[in-house]
C-alpha cells in the first residue's frame, strides 16, 4: 500500500510562493482600474447635483456651464435607435451561421467578415458613415442623431453576432433533433425552439454590446456631432455624454473640465448599471 | 375522456416478420383498427462520409408489433432508425440510397415533404431532451405547435395518459419540463411524441440513461403502445430486446444478419454471429 | 473471440462437469449392484443403499447450480439449452441411482438362496452389461455433443426392451413351484429396475439432441 506521507516542506513553500506571485499579479492588474474609480469619485462627485442632470449646457464660458441633461437623454436615444438596429439583425445573422451555415462555404465567409468588423477601429466606422450618410446628398447632408446610430449600431454588430453564435451553439444539438424529429422545418426550430432556449445569454450579449457603444465618442464625433440643447429629433444634431465630455475636459475653466469629470462618472455608472443587469440575468437563467 | 385510438383486435394476429430470403407464409393478418403500419426497407444503403455505414438493407418491421434492434457498437442500427425518419440525412456528410416503405409509400420519393414523414414517424431518443423553456403542457403541445396544428386541452391529456404520465404530472402541467426526474422526463418525451398521432415510433436506446425501474416503466408502455403504433426499439440492452420486442433482428457492421421472433433469437438462432453475440461471446 | 464472459464459461462447463460426474458415480454404483446380484453379496448392496446419498447430493449441488446460473448470469441461446438440458440429466441420474437402490434392496431377499434359474440369470447380467454401456455411452454422447452416439443408445435399449419381455415371458413359464416363482418375481422386478436405467439414458440422449439443434424429439415412444 502506497503511503499516505504529509506534505514536504518544499512542497508547501512553492505552494505559497505560487500563490503569493499570483496575488501580487492580480493586484497589479487592479491598480488602474482602482486609480480610474478614485479619481472618477474625486474629480467627479462634485459636479454632481440635481442640477446636474436637469439642466442643458449653457455653452457659456464664464457664466453657469448648466448640466448634461442633453448628453444623457441623447446618449439615451441614440444608443436606443444602434439597439434597435444591431440587436435584431446581429441575432438573425447568428442563427443563420449557427443554424443554416455551419461547415457551408457562404457561411465561413460570413464569420470571417464579421470577424473582420470586429477589429475595425471604431472611428473608420464613424468616418465610413460620415462619408456614406453625412457628406453625400443620399439621404441628406448634414449631422444627425439617427446616422449617429447607425454609426453604433455598425459596432455593436460584430459584438452581437460572435457573442450570439457562442451562446446558440451552447444549446444542444439534441433540443434541434427533437424538435425536427417531431416533423418541424427548419425555420421554426430555429426561431421556435433554439431562439428561446438561448435567449438569456443573447441578451447578456446584446446588454454588453450595449454597454460598450455607449461610450463610444470617435463615431459620434463625425456623425451626430456636438450641440447643447436637449433634442428629441433624430434628424439632426444631438448631444451625447461621450462628446460632451470630450468638448469640456479640453476647455481652460475649472467648472467645464469638473463637469466633464462629472458626465465621465455618469456614464461609467450607465455601463456599470447595464453590466450589473446583465450579471443579473445570466445569474437568474442560469441553463446556458 | 374516450381515446379512439384504442384498437380493438378482434382477430388472430400472427407476426408477420419474414426471415431475411424466406419469405414466410404469413397467414392474412386481421388489420387491426389503428393507424400503425407496417414499415419495410429494401436495398437501403447509407454513408456517412466515405464510411459505408449500412450495407443492402432488406428488412420488415410488422404494424402494431415491436420490434427490436440489436448489435455491438457500430452495427448500423442507429443510422438504421435514423434513415427511416430521414434524420439521418441532416448530418452534413452523410447520404442514404434505397426505399424506406411505410405501407405502400416510399419515403425517400422525391415527391415527399420530409417534414411530412417525421410527423408520421416519431422518435424518442436516447438523452431525455424535453424543451427546458417551455411548461410541461407546451412540451408535449410543441409538436403540434411546431406542425401549425390546433392544440387542445384534450388532445394533451391523451398523449399524457398514452405515455403513463397524466397522474403524476396532472396538477403541475404549467411547471417546467426540465423539473421532473429522468424517468419522467423520458416518457414526457414520449407523450410528445404521442402528441402528433404518429403511426411509428421510433425509439434509440431509450432508456440506457435510466435508472432500473424507470426502465421497466418504459418497457411496460412500450408493450402498451404496440397496439396503437408500430415501434422500432433500438437496444444495447438483450435483456430489454427480449422482454419487449416481438421480433428482433441481429445486425453485424452494417449488414442484417438474423431476424426472426424474440423467443427464436434468444433459444435458438439460426446464424452462428447471432449464436455468439446472444450469449456474449463477442461485443 | 471467445474472451467475454470468461468467467460465466467457466462455471457453465463446471457444471456440466459435475452433472456428467454424477453419471460416473451411477455406472459405479451400477457395477456393484451387479456384483452384488451375481455374488448374492448382501454387505456389497447394503453399501450401495447408503452411497446413494452421494448421488442425491450431486443431485442437489447441480441443482442449485443451476438456478444460480439462470439468476445471476442470464443465459441464453444454446447456453440456456444446455442449462436447461442439465436440469433433465441430473434428474435422470438421480433416477438411474434409485433403480439400483430398489435392485440393491432386493438382493437381501434372494441373496440366501442359490439361483434358480439359470437362462433368467443370464439374461438379467447381460442386461445389466447394456445398461452399463447406455449409461457410460449417455456420458459420452453428451460430453462431445454426439448426436449420432446419442441414437444409437435407441438401439441398445430395444435389446435391453427385447430381453425384459423374454425374462417375463420366462416368469411366466418358470413351473408350478412356489420358491422358484417367488425368485421369479423377484428377477423380474430386476430386469424391470434395469430396464428403467436404460430408458433413463435413452432420455439424456434426447437431451443431447434438444441442446444440438434446439428441437426436443422423442427417440422411441413408451408406448412402443
Amino acid at each position: 500500500m502506497t503511503a499516505l506521507t504529509a506534505v514536504s516542506g518544499r512542497r508547501r513553500r512553492t505552494d505559497r510562493a505560487a500563490r503569493g506571485v499570483l496575488l501580487a499579479l492580480t493586484g497589479v492588474a487592479l491598480i488602474p482600474l482602482v486609480l480610474v474609480v478614485y479619481y472618477l469619485l474625486k474629480r467627479g462627485l462634485g459636479a454632481i447635483s440635481w442640477d446636474f442632470f436637469t439642466t442643458d449646457p449653457t455653452g457659456s464660458f464664464l457664466g453657469d456651464p448648466g448640466g448634461i441633461k442633453s448628453a444623457i437623454l441623447g446618449t439615451i436615444e441614440i444608443v436606443a435607435l444602434a439597439t434597435l438596429i444591431a440587436v435584431p439583425v446581429g441575432v438573425l445573422v447568428a442563427l443563420y451561421l449557427v443554424e443554416f451555415g455551419r461547415g457551408k462555404r457562404f457561411g465561413n465567409l460570413v464569420r470571417y467578415f464579421v470577424d473582420v468588423m470586429t477589429g475595425v477601429p471604431s472611428i473608420v466606422f464613424g468616418l465610413f458613415i460620415y462619408i456614406v450618410l453625412v457628406t453625400s446628398s443620399f439621404v441628406g447632408v448634414g449631422f444627425a442623431g439617427w446616422k449617429g446610430g447607425v454609426a453604433l449600431a455598425l459596432l455593436m454588430l460584430p459584438v452581437v453576432i460572435r457573442s450570439g453564435e457562442v451562446v446558440l451553439l451552447l444549446v444542444p444539438d439534441g433540443l434541434r433533433e427533437a424538435a425536427l424529429a417531431l416533423g418541424a422545418p427548419r425555420w421554426k426550430v430555429a426561431l421556435r425552439v433554439v431562439l428561446p432556449s438561448a435567449l438569456p445569454g443573447l441578451i447578456t450579449g446584446s446588454l454588453l454590446a450595449i454597454a460598450r457603444a455607449a461610450g463610444e465618442t470617435a463615431p459620434l464625433l463625425f456623425t451626430s456631432a456636438y450641440v447643447l440643447g436637449t433634442s428629441f429629433n433624430l434628424d439632426g444634431r444631438m448631444n451625447s455624454l461621450p462628446l460632451q465630455i470630450f468638448s469640456d475636459v479640453g476647455q481652460a475653466q475649472d467648472r467645464l473640465v469638473q463637469r466633464a469629470w462629472g458626465a465621465a462618472l455618469t456614464l461609467v455608472a450607465l455601463v456599470l448599471l447595464l453590466t450589473l443587469i446583465a450579471r443579473l440575468f445570466q445569474r437568474r437563467n442560469r441553463y446556458t | 375522456m374516450t381515446d379512439q385510438r384504442i384498437s380493438e383486435e378482434t382477430g388472430a394476429v400472427a407476426p408477420p416478420v419474414q426471415r431475411l430470403g424466406v419469405p414466410e407464409a404469413a397467414p392474412a393478418a386481421k388489420k387491426v383498427a389503428s393507424e400503425a403500419r407496417a414499415v419495410r426497407l429494401e436495398a437501403l444503403n447509407a454513408w456517412y462520409g466515405d464510411h459505408h455505414t449500412i450495407k443492402d438493407l432488406t428488412l420488415d418491421f410488422a404494424a402494431n408489433r415491436a420490434t427490436a434492434l440489436i448489435g455491438p457498437s457500430g452495427s448500423g442500427k442507429s443510422t438504421v432508425v435514423r434513415c427511416i425518419n430521414r434524420m439521418h440525412e441532416e448530418l452534413p456528410a452523410a447520404r442514404a440510397e434505397g426505399r424506406v416503405l411505410l405501407d405502400e409509400l416510399d419515403l425517400y420519393d422525391r415527391a415527399v415533404d420530409v417534414t411530412a414523414v417525421r410527423r408520421a414517424i416519431g422518435m424518442v431518443f436516447q438523452k431525455p431532451n424535453p424543451f427546458p423553456t417551455m411548461s410541461i403542457f407546451d412540451n408535449v403541445a410543441a409538436g403540434l405547435r411546431l406542425t401549425s396544428r390546433k392544440v387542445d386541452d384534450e388532445h394533451v391529456e391523451g398523449a399524457l395518459r398514452g405515455a403513463n404520465l397524466w397522474e403524476e404530472v396532472k396538477d403541475r402541467l404549467s411547471k417546467p419540463g426540465i423539473g421532473l426526474s429522468g424517468g419522467q422526463q423520458q416518457r414526457l418525451c414520449i407523450a410528445r411524441a404521442l402528441a402528433v398521432e404518429p403511426e411509428v415510433i421510433l425509439m434509440d436506446e431509450p432508456a440506457s440513461a435510466l435508472d432500473p425501474i424507470s426502465t421497466l416503466k418504459i418497457e411496460e408502455l412500450v408493450q402498451e403502445l404496440k397496439s396503437r403504433v408500430t415501434i422500432i426499439i433500438v437496444t444495447h440492452n438483450m435483456q430489454q430486446a427480449a422482454r419487449v420486442a416481438d421480433s428482433t433482428a441481429f445486425m453485424l457492421e452494417g449488414e442484417l444478419v438474423e431476424v426472426g421472433p424474440t423467443e427464436k433469437i434468444f433459444t435458438n438462432p439460426a446464424d452462428e454471429r447471432t449464436e455468439r453475440y446472444v450469449t456474449g461471446k463477442f461485443g | 473471440m471467445a474472451t467475454a464472459r470468461l468467467h460465466f464459461q467457466e462455471e457453465l462447463k463446471g457444471l456440466e462437469n459435475q452433472c456428467l460426474g454424477a453419471l460416473d458415480l451411477v455406472v459405479v454404483t451400477l457395477d456393484r449392484t451387479l456384483e452384488a446380484l451375481d455374488q448374492q453379496d448382501v454387505e456389497l448392496a447394503a453399501i450401495v443403499i447408503a452411497d446413494d446419498d452421494r448421488i442425491d447430493g450431486r443431485y442437489l449441488e447441480v441443482q442449485q447450480g443451476i438456478l444460480s446460473l439462470l439468476a445471476l448470469q442470464a443465459p441464453v441461446a444454446s447456453d440456456l439449452r444446455v442449462v436447461a438440458a442439465l436440469l433433465h440429466v441430473i434428474k435422470h441420474a438421480e433416477r438411474m441411482g434409485d433403480q439400483c437402490v430398489n435392485i440393491a434392496k432386493l438382493i437381501p431377499i434372494v441373496g440366501h438362496e442359490p439361483p434358480k434359474d439359470a437362462a433368467m440369470m443370464e439374461k438379467i447380467a447381460t442386461m445389466g452389461r447394456l445398461a452399463r454401456s447406455e449409461v457410460a455411452q449417455s456420458k459420452q454422447a453428451f460430453l462431445l455433443r454426439d448426436m449420432e452416439v446419442a441414437e444409437d443408445l435407441v438401439r441398445q435399449d430395444a435389446q435391453i426392451n427385447r430381453l425384459n419381455r423374454e425374462v417375463f415371458r420366462r416368469a411366466v413359464e418358470i413351473g408350478t413351484d412356489v420358491d422358484v416363482r417367488e425368485w421369479a418375481m423377484t428377477m423380474l422386478l430386476v430386469a424391470r429396475a434395469l430396464e428403467r436405467i436404460g430408458d433413463n439414458a435413452v432420455d439424456i440422449g434426447e437431451q443431447v439432441a434438444f441442446v444440438v439443434t434446439g428441437l426436443f424429439r422423442e427417440f422411441s415412444d413408451a408406448s412402443h
